[in-house]
């Protein structure tokens, strides 16, 4: 498979990491897994605004302690309130996941004593889980190079509550626990060991979570801890090992390698392999302790949660409802009439902005203007001036209609591109302003000149003031230094005038004071 | 009668009260907390005089509550060393029903078993509190022993406690009062400190039955804030069975004697009691039949196995972390976690159950223990079904054969009386306390209505006599109730 990147100013940062990952795992001609059986348990914070037992809020780097309620705390006589709207998103993913969906499941008591789980017992999903028995396809531009199609299949997905977050403080006896994590809802995803690979291991975690930020779900995102992935590892038919807590798509690929070559190593040293519990610390594989059999969870249906009792209409509507998934997209969006290459196409899913490229795609198309104009002004230009998170604004502020006007306008030349950008930067600053895109244009007088003395009264105190330059660039010891020049003249002119305009013009004032540059130019 | 008569009735009986609660808390040790008086008589006079009597029977009488009910004012400790100091942040939804809809002023906390496990009240923090019938230390009852023995020695109107297993009916039992078991689901749990939550019941006792139901109308409300509690839609139901039937039986019943009840452990004041009861039942014209449910054989090792299963899931979460006792260290070198703490923290009877539910849960245990038990709990629970002749509520009605079916059982609450505290502290095995419960605990498993009413015999002693009803029928179990208090 071929695989490029894209330079970016700013941008697909995740698809970027994570090309890069594939390329060096498919490259480093280790591709020889043999015998190698992965599957993997994903735990995803659901995106809902309150906890899954409790109506405090959940959050993400808050100060410590400042959403918990009662019941997060577990203090006597508090009890738990399920929240509807975290079993809607587990059932989004569930579908979307190809599961079967148990129209009757049920809350169970997982007990162990730790710092960060108050109860002393998480409440999950144990013996009637919501979903089971689904799958998720991979193909090769998911990321998978030696097979065409890839089914993992999804055993298990269960509703579950996290755990609160212990803080070590460096050279202290104490630890610290924030309890505002506690009781965030969360689905675990349990797959098949389908996955023969560390590249299929890593690209079905990266097309989870796609899909699940593609749904509303979850945010996905491992920096936030949105989610948590371990990884079981088996070789041969061997006893599986679990690598716990892998924070990112490299961890994934690189951990699994470890563990493959360090259970290679232990069968060729005679020994077999004991199902034990791993970490990875960004270079290293460990052993951190026997695996379950030693640890007694004492599971327990919660005796005040009533079964989870799905009606058919229910599973029905979500099943109907559901939005175009990301194969279905990246299909439409590659194929004509869009015609867009597979990144470019991953770029607007991963950002949320088909919806917002289709609409801006209609307008142009009605009225008749050719080109992939809006893709590339989407993904080329106006990704690269929006900060993190920002783009998420863009289909309410920097409207379809809004940013088509500045296409349109731009084509007919009423202003450069510049303008436009500089005009988008305005309406996210100013979101309070709901006019039209030509009013704005009109009151800031954006339009573009055509003045040709203006543009040269521009140039000539352009070349003036450096005339130090201009020596580099009429002597042909750097032609390119003109470009300086050009920029100069694009911020004095404020960027209303065209830069093909604004070179055609320093050209012409170099070539009639400097005669050697104009004979240098023919 | 005027507005001033009826506070001054009010200040009377609260002065009485208070003056029972100073003369004789010290050695009945009923309260573990008392309010300053003082503070009491104020209260009943701000509401004597907002209130008319007609307004709400209970304004400015007073209560006991036993001390695992949150407050914000001061510690809930549930008699336990592992909650000295803990005030909660929040109050149970019952107390603030009785404060603010009824108007009812506490007096004090009431004494407990250790988080409300025990059947005489000899496991709490504060020392068992004594039955104020006799003058030799008897045991009150447990585990709401406390407020089983403040109302029996008139130092409130009324007690709260909680009934998980018959720890509202045995002390009222042994103290000779009126305790109610409302069916599960009625009453809200909400701030309730948790023991065994599918079988942890808010009950009420009081001198009378008038006063019970008084209180059980205040408290009985869909509370959104316990996910146990009963739909408001639900409630609307049994409302209008209980008209309906109340109609249909004009006041004469069908009354059923549970085969199973007869054991042999029952001494004869209870037997005869017992009998003494159906006899004038019988002679002012209610229908007595013999009815059997098997199941209830297996009912007490089922209570022993689903109970502290269930407490020891819910006191996990007694560590001293973020609240309660916390020892000097959390583990000690190759300890288990928390270890030092929670045995510090808790009683005997409480880690006997925590070891016991644990070891039942355990994976070995689990498929023979936990969930036959909870098989036999479903099954005990039909055999009610198949014996009550209306149906319940949330079940699909079964086929029955109407002859067999009575409106309502009658039986004892304890297989013997006040037992004395000597005998049951020289007990070998704390399985011999565990056999009182052989009586109350089906009304429990099941979660049905239940309610112990004072019976003196003629020999001057006093017996509890339990009152059954199907689910739902509690309206109809106080009726019944009635009928047997004034016989």
């Amino acid at each position: 498979m071929r695989i490029y990147v894209r330079p970016r100013l700013f941008g697909t940062r995740n698809l970027g990491v994570f090309r890069d990952a594939i390329r060096w795992a498919s490259a480093t001609a280790e591709n020889s897994y043999d015998g190698l059986k992965c599957g993997v348990e994903i735990h995803l914070q659901l995106d809902t605004k309150t906890k899954l037992f409790s109506n405090s809020r959940t959050s993400f780097q808050a100060t410590p302690n400042e959403h918990v309620s009662y019941f997060d705390l577990a203090l006597p006589g508090s009890q738990p309130i399920l929240n509807k709207h975290a079993v809607l998103l587990a059932l989004k993913a569930a579908t979307a996941l190809n599961c079967k969906i148990h129209r009757r499941s049920m809350f169970d008591r997982k007990h162990y004593f730790y710092a960060d789980q108050p109860a002393g017992y998480q409440i999950t999903q144990y013996y009637h889980a919501i979903a089971s028995d689904g799958i998720l396809w991979l193909q090769r531009r998911d990321g998978i190079s030696s097979r065409d199609k890839l089914g993992v299949r999804i055993t298990q997905l269960q509703i579950e509550q996290d755990t609160g977050k212990s803080v070590y403080e460096i050279d202290s006896d104490k630890s610290y626990i924030d309890f505002n994590r506690t009781n965030h809802p969360l689905i675990e995803i349990v797959t098949a060991p389908d996955m023969k690979t560390p590249q299929e291991a890593a690209a079905f975690v990266h097309k989870l979570q796609i899909l699940m930020k593609h749904l509303g779900v979850s945010t996905g995102e491992f920096q936030s801890g949105a989610i948590r992935v371990d990884v079981n590892v088996s070789t041969n038919g061997g006893k599986r090992c679990e690598i716990k807590n892998l924070a990112s798509i490299n961890d994934i690929i690189y951990s699994i390698r470890a563990e493959y070559n360090r259970q290679l190593n232990q069968v060729s040293q005679g020994r077999t392999i004991e199902s034990v519990t791993l970490g990875w610390d960004g270079h290293n594989i460990s052993v951190q302790r026997e695996k379950e059999g030693s640890l007694e969870y004492r599971y327990i249906p919660d005796p005040e949660l009533p079964p989870l009792l799905l009606s058919e209409d229910i599973i029905r509507k979500t099943r109907d409802n559901q939005p175009k998934l990301p194969d279905e997209l990246i299909d439409e969006l590659t194929a004509a009439p869009h015609g867009l290459n597979l990144a470019n196409a991953q770029t607007l899913l991963s950002y949320g902005l088909v919806d917002y490229y289709y609409a801006s795609y209609k307008i142009l198309e009605e009225a008749e203007i050719k080109g992939k104009n809006a893709a590339n002004w989407i993904i080329n230009d106006i990704l690269g001036i929006v900060s993190a998170g920002e783009e998420k604004l863009l289909p309410s502020i920097v409207t379809p209609s809004r940013l088509t006007d500045l296409i349109i306008a731009q084509k007919q030349k009423t202003i450069t591109k510049i303008i436009a950008m500089n005009v988008i930067k305005y309406f996210l600053q100013n979101q309070a302003d709901h006019r039209v895109t030509a009013e704005v244009i009109d009151q800031y007088q954006l339009t573009a000149m055509a003045d040709g003395n203006i543009l040269e009264t521009i140039c000539s105190n352009v070349l003036e003031e450096h005339s130090d330059l201009v020596e580099l660039v009429v002597s042909g010891k750097k032609p390119s230094a003109i470009k300086f020049f050009l920029g100069m003249v694009m911020k004095n002119g404020m960027g209303r005038f065209n830069p093909q305009d604004s070179e055609a013009t320093l050209k012409r004032i170099l070539m009639a004071q400097h005669p050697e540059y104009a004979n240098s130019q023919k | 009668m005027s507005m001033f008569q009826h506070a001054d009735i009010l200040l009377k009986e609260a002065k009485t009260c208070l003056s029972n609660i100073s003369s004789l808390n010290h050695r009945l040790n009923a309260l573990i907390s008392v309010r300053p008086p003082e503070s009491v008589l104020t209260r009943v006079s701000e509401v004597a005089l907002k209130c008319t009597e007609s307004q709400s029977g209970l304004a400015g009488k007073l209560f006991a509550f036993k001390d695992n009910f949150c407050t914000i004012d001061q510690p809930t400790t549930c008699a336990s060393k592992m909650l000295q100091g803990y005030v909660s942040p929040f109050e149970a939804t019952v107390m603030t029903r009785l404060y603010k809809i009824a108007h009812a002023i506490d007096v004090g906390r009431a004494n407990m078993d250790e988080f409300a496990m025990g059947t005489d009240n000899i496991f709490s923090v504060y020392g068992p509190p004594l039955n104020p019938l006799y003058s030799t230390p008897r045991s009150a009852g447990g585990s709401s022993g406390g407020s089983a023995c403040a109302v029996a020695a008139g130092m409130c109107h009324f007690a709260l406690g909680t009934d998980t297993g018959g720890s509202v009916r045995l002390p009222a039992a042994y103290c000779g009062v009126v305790g109610f078991k409302p069916s599960y689901g009625l009453v809200s749990r909400h701030g309730v400190v948790a023991f065994a939550q599918s079988l942890d019941t808010v009950g009420v006792l009081a001198r009378d039955v008038q006063t019970v139901r008084e209180v059980f109308n205040v408290i009985s409300a869909y509370d959104p804030l316990d996910p146990t509690s009963v739909s408001n839609e639900l409630r609307r139901q049994l409302q209008t069975n209980t008209a309906r039937r109340r109609q249909a039986s004009k006041g004469k019943y069908k009354l059923g004697i549970p085969l199973e009840f007869i054991v042999d452990s029952c001494s004869p004041d209870i037997t005869n009691a017992w009998a003494a009861v159906l006899k004038k039942l019988l002679a002012q014209g209610h229908e007595l039949y013999a009815v059997s449910m098997p199941s209830i054989k297996s009912a007490l090792p089922t209570y022993y196995i689903l109970g502290p299963s269930e407490a020891a899931s819910n006191l996990s979460r007694y560590d001293g972390v973020r609240y309660g006792y916390r020892a000097n260290v959390d583990r000690v070198a190759n300890g288990v976690l928390y270890g030092v703490t929670r045995s510090e923290g808790f009683g005997s009877e409480v880690r006997r159950r925590i070891l016991l539910g644990n070891y039942n849960l355990s994976s070995g245990a689990f498929n023979n223990h936990y969930i036959q038990a909870q098989k036999v709990r479903r099954k005990l629970q039909l055999n009610f079904d198949g014996v009550f002749s209306v149906d319940h509520p949330l079940e699909k009605p079964i086929d029955r054969d109407d002859q067999l079916t009575v409106d309502f059982l009658v039986a004892p609450c304890s297989t013997g009386t006040a037992p004395l505290l000597s005998d049951i502290l020289s007990q070998k095995s704390p399985l011999d306390s565990y056999v009182n419960d052989v009586l109350t605990v089906p009304a429990s498993l099941a979660g049905i209505p239940a309610i112990s009413i004072p019976w003196h015999t003629d020999d001057g002693k006093v017996v509890g006599i339990q009152v059954m009803g199907q689910y739902g029928d509690d309206d109809r179990v106080l009726d019944v109730s009635e009928t047997i208090m004034s016989l």
